[in-house]
């Protein structure tokens, strides 16, 4: 058992970037795995993705031509499997995406191979890998091991290793696809509306108020304050229990989840078990609040401890 | 059976065994029924894990919970906001670690006299914890300032408490935003005040002219400042001439003119101007500025952007027969505004009730003038936040919180039980609740509700 | 028609908490416990399908886990699930989650359903594993993070939207039966009532050990794994990073954050 084979994904023909995020990781354990670095792709024309797939690091890249080029779990689990069995790679990469989701587990579970997901630390301790990954919402960090496993699949989490990006012409081979019967078809991609509306859900960026801003008559300054920034205004549940905002902009259990949010800036939200229920999951948090201890700065990224008025009449300034 | 007096309701929660009960009943007894409620919420490490976080927990719990000598326990204590000022004094008193000094050096609730024992020079945080409460005393700051970091200075310099010699020492050794904190101050030096007008650093003049304490004369020669963060900081700080007003409504920069637009009081011409204005969030301050007259407030009606309508049906001086046209706006979030309202007349609120929107519902719902018939229905709604909004709603009657004690969402029990419109049956019926937190809510309703009984007896 | 639904008790972590002394899990004392929060959408999507139903028909709720994850089993009752099912014992204890996945994939032969759901992931591990490593067992076809289904009881096909990333989304046909893993905003979860809480509590949740299953010793717990928790601890970067200084200067680097992540 020895190298490390690289499973790539793409997508309405384009290859996507963690792919090569993937070839960093593998290239900086390249001596320890004892081996090459094989990039397999998975597709209907697979060499129209050779070209981008050349890049430093990579000793092999290994095209599997199949009947569709959109991902099917039945599909890919049989190529990866069959190239294992082939190849028999001491470690396998894989994305931590939706599709691997669809169809990684299952190399887990025939129990021959080692299988953990969402790693975002790889290294060799006496011979042996270790990965690292998070637990409790990040809180805590645990290094799992796979005793007696000789070829060990994982999939890698997005935006850890920087990916890479100078050309180089590795060697390309090919793989038959071991006879497999697909039991679900692919329909169609459907692309997220563009309605015009103002829809919280859909917005990447969302400043949301809550308690903090005290009376009806304050509203009107965040909405000027959202407005200069460029972010959506949203709010927690007792801004729009009292009229001050209409129910659709409401965040939480009662009201929404923001499950495009990428920036999130909380003001004058405690952060109640029902709000957070509707954004925990935003990946950039910043929380105002003037109380320390207010149970947001748990969840978020930045924290500012201050009076939300007096950022709110600083910030659009910054904005003109 | 339905408790009549404190002691029953006690007896009730003992007989429950349930600790959540327990807790909000906690402040309202004396010692020794204390014991008895404790031996029921201590039951497991776990579960005191669970209070001693819990952001309902009352501070006489959290007293309580301290005596244990378990420093995981009197950390999260010393993080809870409703620590009061005794319990933190005792655990300071015992076996500390550094870590817990600091929370303790940082808490709102630590008296003076601690943090003057406290010793600052142990750790960098500890002194920052110390820089940042508003308890430390002014002696302690004294000493401080000397060493440290500007960062520290500037959480120095929004203590309320400062006097004149610390700004003054503060404004000689700090950095720009210091000296803007230092200028916004009520203690504010006055021989400073020369030198902060002619500060080249914006943010200290703009500070300065936000100062509530600062003389119409200095407000008058910041009105000239180049940047309009200054003229704006102005315009929403202090009295200025009509003159000043009708200079301001031309202002080339919208945050300028906003700002004015809040203003109260405004010449009638210059409200007028402010009305027309090509910036939409001029006319909605405007809109929504008490002080306009209701013939500009009838132009803004007919506004074309919505939420300049919108504003004009929250502004409270909005006469009735502008109300009656709104009601009739094409967008129901104006609409709603104007159900929400509570001198809006019955035949209007009858009308508004037959509206499906979402909003306009809800806010029929929380209106207190609303017939007993409609919010009957609305308590019966598929939607939580409609059958809330009844539940918040200041006039409603027991007949139609009856209908929502089985309410599936718990948060709308929750709050339920801490209406004050909501009788003792009703409450105690939350008390006997799944949900752990609607008990807390009803027991802790109910244990107020009878205090207060004892205490007019008493009388 | 039939349909299980498996679901988990997760352990949700106080800020303040201690590791255990074997250093390989947190100290359960600092731990408060609730369902899986997917769990609640593909219990939901069951009792969907079970009242547009118009034949008899059933949802099963299965956890694996020890005594205290009946709670979470009875509040999927009172939702309107017709009985439970939990498997535990001592040799289950360290199981990752392909020996979970068996210990489901039993049940499922053994109770023999029309469809299989499970949560995309579970908020405690967040491995995003165990629903598809279960169909793999099983055999069954398969889709993950699915966010719109369309199946009626009684249908050999499904139509179904996954959701891929950047709110892009799939539209696929499955064959039926198959077990899939349901994403958040699928559905609105109810809220249990007062007398469906009531009525769980004589509804039936059968316990059941890995050897009631068939299974032996060598199937379950570490033995059945194929990966093993060495060590957790505690990373060294902590909370929310503080961002100090005056108002003003806290604005400034605000402003800096939101232009950055514009690419303004």
């Amino acid at each position: 058992m020895s190298g490390i084979l690289v499973i790539a994904e793409h997508r309405q023909g384009e290859i996507r970037p963690a792919t090569f995020e993937l070839v960093t990781a593998a290239t900086g354990l390249k001596e320890q795995s004892d081996g090459t670095v094989m990039v397999a792709v998975i597709g209907k024309e697979p060499d129209r993705y050779v070209e981008d797939l050349g890049v430093r690091g990579v000793d092999e890249i290994i095209t599997v031509q199949v009947d569709q080029d959109e991902f099917q779990p039945d599909i890919y689990e049989a190529c990866v499997r069959g190239l294992i069995e082939d190849k028999k790679p001491s470690l396998v990469l894989i994305p931590h995406s939706v599709d691997a989701w669809g169809y990684a587990p299952a190399l887990g579970a025939g129990g021959e191979y080692g299988f953990s997901t969402d790693v975002f630390g790889i290294r060799y301790e006496d011979g042996e890998l270790v990965a690292t990954r998070a637990a409790y919402k990040e809180k805590v960090y645990m290094d799992v091991d796979f005793p007696g496993k000789e070829t060990i699949a994982l999939t890698v989490r997005g935006g850890v290793f920087k990916p890479e990006e100078e050309k180089a012409e590795p060697t390309v081979s090919s793989f038959n696809c071991p006879e497999v019967q697909a039991r679900s078809q692919h329909k169609q991609f459907i692309e997220p509306e563009d309605t015009g509306d103002i829809d919280i859900t859909q917005s990447e960026f969302l400043l949301s108020i809550g308690r903090g801003i005290s009376e009806e008559s304050n509203v009107e300054q965040f909405e000027e304050l959202a407005d200069a920034v460029g972010a959506t205004l949203g709010c927690s549940r007792p801004i729009a229990d009292s009229g001050w905002l209409p129910k659709s902009r409401q965040v939480g259990q009662s009201g929404k989840t923001v499950s495009n949010c990428k920036l999130y800036i909380a003001m004058g939200i405690s952060g109640s078990v029902q709000h957070q229920a509707g954004m925990k999951h935003v990946e950039n948090i910043i929380a105002v609040n003037t109380d320390p201890e207010a149970s947001i700065f748990s969840i978020a990224k930045y924290g500012i401890v201050a009076d939300i008025f007096d950022i709110a009449e600083e910030l659009p300034g910054h904005f003109e | 059976m339905l408790p009549q007096t404190l002691d029953d309701l006690v007896n009730g929660v003992v007989e429950q065994s349930d600790p959540y009960g327990a807790l909000a009943l906690h402040p309202y007894v004396d010692d020794k029924i204390r014991v008895k409620l404790e031996q029921q919420m201590f039951a497991s490490r776990r579960l005191k894990y669970v209070f001693a976080s819990a952001h309902y927990t009352p501070g006489s719990v959290l007293d309580r919970l301290s005596v244990d000598d378990d420093k995981q326990l009197r950390i999260r204590i010393l993080k809870h906001p409703n620590t009061g000022s005794e319990t933190l004094a005792g655990i300071f008193s015992g076996k500390c670690t550094a870590r817990m000094r600091i929370l303790i050096a940082g808490h709102a609730n630590t008296p003076g006299k601690i943090l003057e024992q406290i010793n600052w020079r142990e750790s960098d945080s500890l002194r920052k914890a110390l820089c940042g409460n508003a308890n430390t005393p002014l002696n302690v700051i004294r000493e401080i300032l000397d060493i440290c970091t500007v960062t520290e200075k500037k959480m120095i310099a929004g203590n309320p408490n400062l006097d004149k010699e610390l700004l003054q020492m503060l404004w000689n050794t700090g950095d720009a935003y210091v000296k803007a904190e230092v200028a916004s101050h009520g203690a504010f030096p006055e021989e400073l005040v020369d030198r902060a007008v002619a500060s080249d650093e914006v943010i200290v003049r703009q500070k300065l002219a936000e100062n509530p304490a600062l003389s119409t004369k200095v407000l008058y020669r910041l009105l000239l400042d180049k940047s309009p963060k200054v003229r704006a900081a102005v315009v929403r700080n202090q009295e200025i001439s009509v003159e000043q007003e009708h200079r301001l409504s031309d202002d080339p920069s919208d945050y300028v003119r906003r700002h004015e637009a809040r203003r109260e009081g405004l010449a009638r011409e210059v409200i007028n101007k402010l009305a027309e204005d090509r910036d939409a969030w001029v006319r909605r301050w405007t809109a929504g500025n008490p002080t306009t007259p209701e013939d500009i407030l009838q132009k803004l009606v007919e506004d074309e952007n919505l939420y300049v309508r919108r504003s004009v049906s929250r502004n409270k001086s909005c006469p009735v027969y502008l109300l009656k046209i709104l009601a009739r706006d094409p967008s129901p979030w104006v609409k709603a505004g104007v159900a929400l309202r509570d001198d809006l007349p019955a035949e209007l609120l009858l009308q508004l009730s037959e509206e499906e929107d979402i909003d306009i519902q809800s806010a029929i719902g929380r209106n207190p003038n609303t017939p007993v018939h409609i919010l009957k229905r609305l308590a019966l709604s598929d939607n939580k936040d409609i059958r809330r909004s009844v539940i918040l709603n200041t006039g409603v009657t027991v007949e139609v919180l009856n209908l929502l004690v089985e309410d599936p969402y718990p948060l709308n029990r929750i709050i339920l039980a801490s209406r004050q419109c909501c009788d003792r049956r009703i409450r105690w019926q939350l008390a006997n609740d799944p949900d752990q937190e609607v008990r807390f809510s009803a027991v802790r309703a109910l244990a107020m509700q009878m205090v207060n009984q004892t205490n007019l007896e008493c009388r | 028609m039939k349909i299980l639904v498996a679901i988990k008790q997760v352990a949700i972590l106080d800020d303040e908490f201690e590791m255990l002394d074997d250093g390989r899990d947190v100290d359960h004392d600092f731990c408060d416990y609730e369902i899986n929060e997917w769990d609640d959408y593909s219990l939901e999507e069951a009792l969907l399908i079970k009242e547009r139903s118009n034949s008899e028909s059933e949802v099963v709720v299965l956890t694996v886990g020890p005594e205290q994850s009946e709670d979470e089993l009875r509040k999927c009752l009172a939702k309107g699930a017709d009985r439970g099912i939990r498997v535990w014992d001592d040799a289950i204890e360290g199981s990752d989650q392909v020996a979970i996945a068996r210990i489901i994939a039993c049940v499922v032969e053994k109770e023999a359903p029309d469809m299989v759901f499970l949560g995309v992931q579970a908020s405690d591990h967040a491995f995003a594993q165990t629903g598809m490593t279960v169909a793999a067992m099983l055999g069954w076809p398969h889709a993950a993070v699915v966010s719109s289904l369309d199946y009626n009881s009684g249908d050999n096909h499904a139509t179904l939207k996954r959701e891929l990333e950047a709110g892009l989304e799939e539209e696929i046909a499955i064959d039926c039966p198959a077990v899939l893993s349901i994403q958040l905003g699928i559905n609105e979860p109810r809220y249990a009532s007062l007398r469906g809480i009531k009525q769980a509590a004589a509804k039936p949740v059968e316990d059941l050990s890995h050897t009631d299953l068939g299974l032996n010793d060598n199937d379950v717990g570490e033995a059945g794994s194929v990966s093993r928790i060495r060590k957790m601890y505690i990373p060294e970067r902590g909370h929310a990073e503080l961002i100090e200084g005056t108002s003003a200067e806290q604005a400034k680097r605000l402003a800096e954050i939101i232009k950055e992540f514009r690419g303004v």
